[in-house]
């Protein structure tokens, strides 16, 4: 399904990604683990097609795509969707206007028919359920005045509305409490399926309690430096990143 | 029957205007008081950039422009052409002008005259002129600029009202101006009087559109007197064609704890001037000016709101907001002005600009002039572009990059809408706001 060969990338002509190589099939769950300014949300970045990133050499297949062709816009109308480290507040902008333009635009583009506003609705409280979220959050405007918590519920709450064929999980664990951790894991797994792929950033091995991956990689310096499954991601817990960081250098 | 006679302003000659039929062409002080407003106009002409008041203003197309007296209307204008000032869900008294005259047939002056006295101003100064006297010019000095001097030497309609004591009207009056002219370049010099007695309410709409396509300058002055415990909201929506100039004063003077707010939205014509001036002359006053402009293409849109706190305990609030795009310029200059007096005002000033391209110009002065020394006084101005991480999160979202603009633009500009108290007002200058951000996109597309 998305296929990341070589991928160089720059931001404000700093080199970020330098040579990242990676293949996500559909239905697997991957984790990007590694320290700070290692590049993990570049990449989460540069795979939703934000502009401020400069992709300098290498490519990125998604399906039949040519990913670097495509807007942001378009990718998400092919099926990716990224859950933002710091959702954007949009003042003015209602919650319910906006999700309802993004499931219409998305259902559009699939073939279905638009939802109305009662058929909306009912969909957006059923998946808010499951997300333990209150309806009232549908009527404020998009992440205004939200907790850290309720942003990333909100996230996922959009995420479940247009059911992405990959989803990118830029750091969702951040600044959540276990709970909040609980309810966000239930959430994804809840769209876990054959067909969907997953990328779930982070720093932390706690999250991937709640969500397993399949595969758990690790990025220092712009690359991918190791790759395992699941226990990877429990060795990192015990040992931190330096002995990787160290093997990198010897190499 | 006036004669039809041509003109640059700064050409014109009384021998020109005594060929014009004017009313109140028999009452000597309304002679007078044209006479000595044109003397004034000979001596000054229009601004220049040199006055503080006009220092960005361009007024090169106005001042080059021959300008002909107006005829009667040609067209005869119908219930579907005054169409587009019509605001959904809200019952109105109307007034409708149609090329400078009041059109009675289209207006309802019958139904509201048994609760207040409302008349066409050129009736006013043609049978009963006694009764305004004590008002007319009394509020707007001829002498202010240009504009207002050749207005008051000029006027030759508009509306009067005045609210008796502790009358509340149960309905907004709304004053619908709507220009026809096929002819080259007409100008309209429109003069609107409003006398608010103690303790009366009112809620009055000035709305300005057009079935004309060339050349036309509405002129006009507002004067604005609140009794003691007066409240008048006002409404203003100025919709004029590509080819128009607009140029408006509104004077208010406001008495003892009298309640006076604006709501105004500049979308069309040309060169639009939208001039505001308060006075709270007494204690315990308010004033609210409350106002969204948007200049696409070489539109030029100008703002001036000027709160003068003479007497104590007095509040003030200037919320204005700005799109600009295309090559268009807009200008705000607000001034909040705190008299010796004027101990305990509390006056905001806010004004905020979208700037949505690299072609576009702002020009924005917020003031305080502060003599008293216990007062809360604030001012900021912003000039800025839509932020780029909130486009790309709504595109992230499969938005496409044009909605995103508009989405985020309108959301900028929802603020002001949100503060308009008259609900169906309200959502009828969002729809407009919604036409013209489409209107505006389109044009860029094509360029």
């Amino acid at each position: 399904m998305l296929r990341i060969k070589n991928l160089h990338v720059s931001v404000d002509n700093k080199l970020i990604l330098k040579g990242l190589t990676l293949n996500v099939n559909k239905g697997e769950v991957h984790a990007i683990m590694g320290p700070n300014a290692s590049g993990k949300s570049t990449l989460a970045y540069v795979l939703a097609g934000h502009e401020g990133y400069a992709v300098e050499s290498g490519e990125i297949r998604y399906n039949e795509h040519n990913l670097l062709e495509l807007s942001p816009e378009a990718r998400a109308c092919e099926g990716i969707f990224l859950a933002f480290q710091y959702p954007v507040e949009i003042p003015g902008v209602n919650n319910v206007y906006f999700m309802k333009t993004a499931v219409n635009v998305l259902r559009k583009k699939r073939g279905l028919d638009e939802l109305d506003a009662v058929d909306f609705m009912e969909l957006a409280k059923e998946k808010m359920r499951t997300l333990e979220m209150s309806d009232s959050m549908l009527k404020r405007a998009v992440n205004e005045g939200f907790s850290g918590g309720e942003k990333k519920r909100n996230e996922i709450f959009q995420m479940s509305l247009l059911e992405p064929k990959l989803a990118l999980l830029d750091e969702t664990d951040s600044g959540l409490d276990i709970d909040a951790l609980k309810v966000v894991a239930r959430g994804v797994n809840a769209l876990r399926n054959k067909e969907r792929a997953f990328i779930v950033i982070t720093h932390y091995q706690r999250l991937l309690n709640y969500i397993v991956p399949d595969y758990v990689h690790v990025l220092s310096d712009g690359k991918i430096v190791r790759s395992g499954d699941r226990n990877l991601a429990l060795e990192l817990e015990r040992r931190g990143y330096a002995w990787l960081q160290g093997e990198q250098a010897v190499a | 029957m006036s004669a039809v006679i041509q003109s640059r302003a700064d050409r014109l000659t009384r021998q020109q205007i005594s060929q014009q039929v004017l009313p109140g062409a028999s009452v000597p002080w309304i002679t007078d008081l044209r006479e000595a407003a044109f003397s004034q106009f000979e001596s000054s002409g229009f601004p220049t950039p040199r006055v503080e008041d006009w220092k960005y203003t361009n007024l090169k197309a106005l001042q080059r422009q021959i300008f002909r007296f107006p005829t009667l209307p040609v067209i005869k204008v119908t219930e579907r052409d005054i169409g587009p000032a019509i605001i959904p869900d809200l019952e109105v008294y109307r007034v409708v002008f149609v090329d400078g005259l009041l059109d009675e047939r289209l207006s309802q002056l019958q139904e509201i005259q048994s609760k207040i006295h409302i008349a066409s101003l050129g009736d006013q100064l043609r049978t009963n002129a006694k009764d305004i006297e004590p008002h007319l010019a009394k509020y707007a000095d001829s002498g202010l600029n240009g504009f207002v001097s050749l207005n008051t030497a000029l006027m030759r309609d508009g509306i009067h009202i005045h609210l008796p004591k502790n009358v509340v009207v149960d309905k907004p009056i709304q004053l619908i101006y709507i220009t026809t002219t096929q002819n080259d370049a007409t100008w309209f010099h429109l003069r609107n009087l409003i006398i608010a007695g103690p303790n009366s309410q009112a809620s009055i709409i000035e709305s300005y559109i057009s079935l004309s396509d060339s050349v036309y300058f509405n002129n006009i002055t507002t004067e604005v007197s609140l009794a003691k415990n007066a409240r008048l909201s006002h409404y203003k929506i100025q919709q004029e064609a590509t080819q128009a100039f607009h140029v408006a004063l509104l004077k208010i003077q406001q008495q003892q704890s009298s309640q006076f707010s604006s709501h105004s939205l500049a979308f069309g014509s040309k060169y639009s001037r939208n001039e505001i001036r308060s006075e709270l002359s007494a204690q315990g006053c308010e004033c609210v000016l409350n106002g969204l402009y948007h200049a696409g293409e070489r539109q030029q849109v100008d703002t001036l709101a000027r709160v003068d706190h003479l007497a104590a305990n007095g509040i003030s609030r200037e919320y204005y907001k700005g799109i600009v795009t295309g090559k268009a310029k807009a200008i705000f200059r607000g001034i909040s002005y705190v008299h010796p007096d004027a101990q305990h005002s509390d006056a905001e000033q806010k004004n905020n600009n979208l700037l949505l391209s690299p072609y576009a110009e702002v020009d924005t002065k917020p003031q305080l002039e502060i003599y008293a020394d216990d007062v809360k006084c604030s001012h900021g101005a912003t000039v800025g572009q839509l932020d780029e991480d909130a486009l790309f999160y709504l595109r992230s979202r499969g938005i496409e990059k044009e909605t995103a603009c508009d989405l985020l633009t309108y959301s900028f500009a929802k603020e002001i809408t949100d503060r308009i108290p008259l609900a169906p007002f309200a959502r009828h200058a969002e729809a407009l706001l919604k036409n013209v951000l489409r209107g505006a996109r389109n044009l860029e597309d094509l360029r």
